[in-house]
């Protein structure tokens, strides 16, 4: 089992020198790194700065070796917008992002499990057809179209929940941190948290339902093989209820599977926000990105899609060493 | 000496035309797939003759008869606007046809490009083994669990929308997939005995890999085709929605349906058609990718 | 000496088998272990044995499909041993082998007919025209008819399959054949229909057959000499006939006596000699004689005593330290 985690970290370090790389190797794409760390309306003299000080002359492997440094340090420099240092910026926007991905993971679980488990329980019946053919579907809509009609119901002609935002203009003072529903929920201050929940509880749904159908399949197949295992026709009888059975021995198998997928999932959603937080103007990672991309301020650029693979990377190496303690087999080769 | 043959042939043919009558019967026989084909043979066919089915030309606009709503007839310029127009007065129906082609064509490159190189990369891991092999595995689980949508938010970033850059991202995304399943076939082909035949006879290597073992790998390859089809169409919609994926100049899908975005509450059916139309062409894809996997190997761990 | 077609001296086939720890010694796998056999031309040998002993290796290793670990190949007299590919596949047009299972010995994308014509194309540019008659001539003389060209295996029996196996190897007009337990995936009536084509080939194209089996009564039916296999050892070789009247070693008694016979008085009146325990694994082979954990007349020398395989009669091989008399 050593063997296998040292394996992953490795892989994991691989993965982030790689992008690392990648955006050295975007940088100096255009040959000229300083015109895409300086504003429209820098001088000369700043461009004779900027070269001097990042050490735009010098060979391209000691560029490299600098640029690892400062991305381990977090300095990816400063946003031409805010004029502040960009990785900050980044940070403030990351519990927004956070909230949002667990949120949505959450309720995809919430649909996930129980859809998927009395699909293989009632395989065949219409209750299975339909749900396997709402996952099919969920898995082929494009989430900001289904984002944009949850709004247009939901918001505009139904008027139960706000269109975008994270929180009501003047709510946000009542919190400390920028995690508005945790807060909310360890605080018992219960406005804000519904505040926050409302807000959040669209694009969550438009966030998750991919996944949430990709899981429900998942949950779905992973039953059915178990379900025919002798394992279970011997706890059976035994003359364990029905309810032991499933719910706890065949249950415990299945989700093995659903625990790596679904911490790929995760990882994924974070990459995913960005698409939902451009529909719902979510005060995330993802539009900051995007906005970043719109007014070309390639510093904000770098830092966050740094801290998103980065957190990508982290996530995955976790489910892995998750996967070590629940998979016997792994632990023991 | 011989028991007579039996001439018609059987459930699970290998020759080309038996395997496509075959195909052909069961499809008709369960319709979700049926519904699947039907609609994307309906998609090939209004993509490759998009001028003769589009009512109207995609690019007229008419800024007085903007966002007006679907099935409205329009006295000015004649025009019955089935599905509405948008911002510009342009005609949503024939901006969605044209479309479809621009969706069909980036999916149907990427799945060539990366079928190429993932296939022949597979092969010659699972063939040959050795350093090659480890080497290309670790590349192939680094790329799985690689951020790729971001890499292409930091390339669009310097180098600007662009077709081509749309295309050799989502063939980076996808060419590991086809390599690993691949190599899954080739693994277990190379032990059987007509390998060994083959060698027996004096076959040098590439007769073997082109004659004897990649025949019988093409089933994975045609059903991890079907299945990422849809998952391209769905990526590039997304980057083209977000701005970054294939210039504004041509219309997609994704597109039409970002710049539909801000007129979501007065005008919802900018927005809403080409959305419609990619969940359908994905839909399609899915259950007639699901039941390729099914007819050919429910196993196929994809 | 010069009569003799093939020759093995010495031939060793170890794998290693898969150890966790550099440097520490792992267990070799010993699928054959010293190997002399030699073949004249025209011969038909029998190599007979148990699952396991060594034989289909033994008949990969001849052709060097498998490379021996050590020892010598010697074909015509010339040392086959490690010659370049490029030689070797010119040698490689006098030995065809034919394999087992018939269902996964044919490439299920190829037909038939390209199947069989697959060598001409390979070691002879011959025109297209002329290879389709050369593959029709083949055809024939194993049986199948011209409406099987343009089939897939899929579309075969068992039965027909092998035989398409058996054309593709005669093609090219080999000098040896090497049949590596050609009937044994085939049901019984089929077996002698293709028993009896293997002997009529023999005659027609002159050729020498080796014959690979587990069955010991199958071989007795076809060969003129028989080798019979232990464990990567060959424990007992000789004349046909006298081998199955009068075995001298007790391995070959029990396989004999394992024979079911059709005559029931006979059959009432033997005694089956039962082997006890299982087949020893070839990881770590018995010591001394490597039968002497399964033999019923083990004595405290064979323990000890590797047996050599020596000639006892004319022509008649031996590795046992108490051979059998005739009762």
């Amino acid at each position: 089992m050593i063997y296998y985690l040292l394996m992953r970290l490795l892989q994991a370090g691989f993965v982030l020198i790689g992008i690392t790389a990648v955006c050295f190797i975007v940088l100096h794409l255009t040959g000229d790194p300083a015109a895409l760390l300086l504003p429209e309306n820098a001088t000369e003299e700043d461009y004779d700065n900027i070269r001097k000080t990042m050490g735009f002359d010098r060979p391209l492997y000691i560029q490299f070796f600098d640029y690892m440094k400062n991305a381990f340090s977090m300095d990816f420099g400063h946003s031409f917008q805010q004029n502040q240092p960009a990785f900050k910026i980044v940070m403030e926007r990351l519990p927004a992002t956070i909230e949002l991905a667990i949120v949505a993971f959450v309720i995809a679980l919430l649909i996930a499990i129980p859809v998927g488990m009395i699909s293989a329980l009632r395989r065949g019946s219409k209750i299975d057809i339909a749900s396997t053919f709402s996952a099919l579907l969920g898995q082929s809509m494009p989430n900001f179209w289904l984002g944009l009609i949850l709004i247009f119901f939901f918001s505009l002609y139904l008027d139960l929940f706000p269109t975008s935002g994270r929180i009501s203009f003047g709510m946000s003072n009542e919190a400390e941190t920028k995690f508005f529903m945790l807060e909310g929920i360890f605080t018992f201050n219960f406005s804000l948290f519904s505040d926050a929940f409302l807000h959040a509880l669209l694009p969550s749904i438009t966030v998750g339902l991919y996944s949430s159908a990709k899981l429900t399949r998942l949950v779905r197949s992973s039953m059915l093989e178990v379900l025919s295992e002798d394992y279970v026709r011997t706890a059976r009888a035994k003359g364990l209820s029905n309810f032991t059975v499933i719910g706890y021995h065949a249950f415990k198998n299945a989700s093995i599977p659903l625990v790596t997928l679904g911490g790929i999932e995760l990882g994924l959603l974070l990459g995913g926000t960005v698409v939902t937080e451009t529909v719902f103007a979510w005060p995330g990672v993802g539009l900051l990105t995007v906005q970043a991309l719109q007014n070309d301020d390639f510093p904000v650029i770098q830092a966050s899609v740094f801290l998103l693979a980065f957190i990508f990377v982290f996530v995955n190496l976790a489910v892995d060493i998750l996967y070590a303690f629940l998979d016997p087999r792994i632990r023991y080769s | 000496m011989n028991t007579s043959v039996n001439n018609s042939l059987s459930a699970k043919a290998t020759n080309l035309k038996g395997q496509i009558w075959t195909l052909i019967e069961s499809i008709t026989r369960y319709k979700p797939a049926f519904f699947g084909a039907i609609i994307l043979g309906s998609l090939l066919f209004i993509a490759i003759f998009a001028p003769l089915v589009s009512p109207f030309d995609p690019n007229l606009q008419f800024p007085t008869e903007a966002r007006v709503g679907p099935f409205t007839y329009l006295e000015g310029s004649d025009r019955f606007v089935l599905l509405g127009t948008d911002q510009v007065g342009r005609d949503q129906l024939s901006r969605i046809i044209y479309a479809s082609r621009v969706t069909l064509l980036v999916s149907f490159f990427a799945v060539i490009i990366s079928c190429l190189i993932g296939t022949l990369v597979g092969l010659l891991a699972g063939y040959y083994r050795g350093w090659f092999d480890i080497i290309a595995m670790r590349w192939v689980d680094i790329s799985l669990a690689f951020p790729f949508e971001l890499l292409a938010l930091s390339i669009v970033a310097v180098t600007g929308p662009s077709l081509t850059i749309v295309i050799i991202i989502l063939s980076l995304r996808i060419w590991v997939v086809y390599a690993r399943v691949v190599r899954g076939s080739t693994l277990s082909i190379r032990e059987k005995d007509y390998i060994n035949g083959a060698k027996a006879i004096g076959a040098g290597e590439l007769r073997i890999l082109v004659r004897y073992v990649l025949p019988n790998v093409l089933t994975p390859v045609l059903v991890v085709s079907t299945l990422y089809i849809g998952r391209m169409i769905l990526i590039e919609s997304s980057l083209s929605f977000l701005g970054i994926g294939v210039p504004a100049t041509t219309p997609t899908w994704g597109g039409i349906l970002g710049d539909g975005r801000a007129y979501i509450d007065t005008a919802w059916w900018i927005a809403f058609f080409p959305g419609l139309a990619i969940m359908i062409t994905v839909l399609s894809v899915n259950l007639l990718g699901d039941w390729l996997r099914d007819y050919f190997d429910p196993k196929i761990d994809i | 000496m010069t009569n003799e077609m093939l020759e093995l001296k010495d031939i060793k086939k170890y794998y290693d088998a898969p150890g966790f720890f550099l440097g520490k010694k792992t267990n070799k796998l010993r699928a054959l272990d010293g190997i002399n056999l030699s073949i004249s031309v025209g011969q038909k040998i029998g190599i007979v044995g148990e699952s396991g002993c060594g034989k289909s290796t033994l008949s990969k290793v001849i052709m060097r499909l498998i490379e021996p670990t050590s020892g010598m190949i010697k074909l015509f007299g010339e040392d086959i041993t490690s010659v370049t590919p490029q030689v070797l596949n010119k040698i490689r047009k006098n030995i065809q082998i034919i394999f087992q299972d018939p269902f996964s010995s044919l490439n299920p994308r190829m037909r038939i007919g390209e199947i069989i014509s697959e060598p001409l194309y390979i070691h002879e540019r011959v025109f297209p025209d002329q290879i389709k008659s050369q593959v029709l001539e083949i055809m024939t003389a194993v049986g199948l008819t011209e409406e099987f060209f343009d089939r897939y295996p899929h579309q075969l029996s068992g039965g027909q399959r092998q035989r398409v196996g058996i054309a593709r190897a005669l093609i090219l007009k080999p000098k040896i054949i090497i049949a590596d337990e050609p009937v044994s995936a085939l049901d019984v009536s089929i077996q002698a229909q293709l028993l009896n084509l293997l002997n009529k080939l023999h005659e027609d194209y002159n050729l020498t057959l080796i014959f690979i089996s587990h069955d010991i009564s199958v071989v007795q039916h076809t060969c003129d000499k028989i080798a019979v296999m232990y464990l990567g050892q060959i424990i007992e070789m000789g004349d046909a006939n006298s081998l199955i009247q009068n075995p001298k070693h007790p391995y070959t008694e029990a396989l004999i006596s394992a024979v079911p016979q059709i005559n029931f008085s006979e059959e009432l009146n033997k005694d089956k000699i039962v082997l006890h325990g299982d087949v020893p694994t070839a990881f770590s082979p018995p010591s001394g004689c490597r039968f002497h954990t399964r033999c019923i007349y083990v004595k405290e020398r064979c323990k000890k005593d590797v047996p050599v395989l020596a000639e006892i009669n004319r022509a008649h091989y031996l590795a046992c330290h108490y051979p059998l008399t005739v009762i």
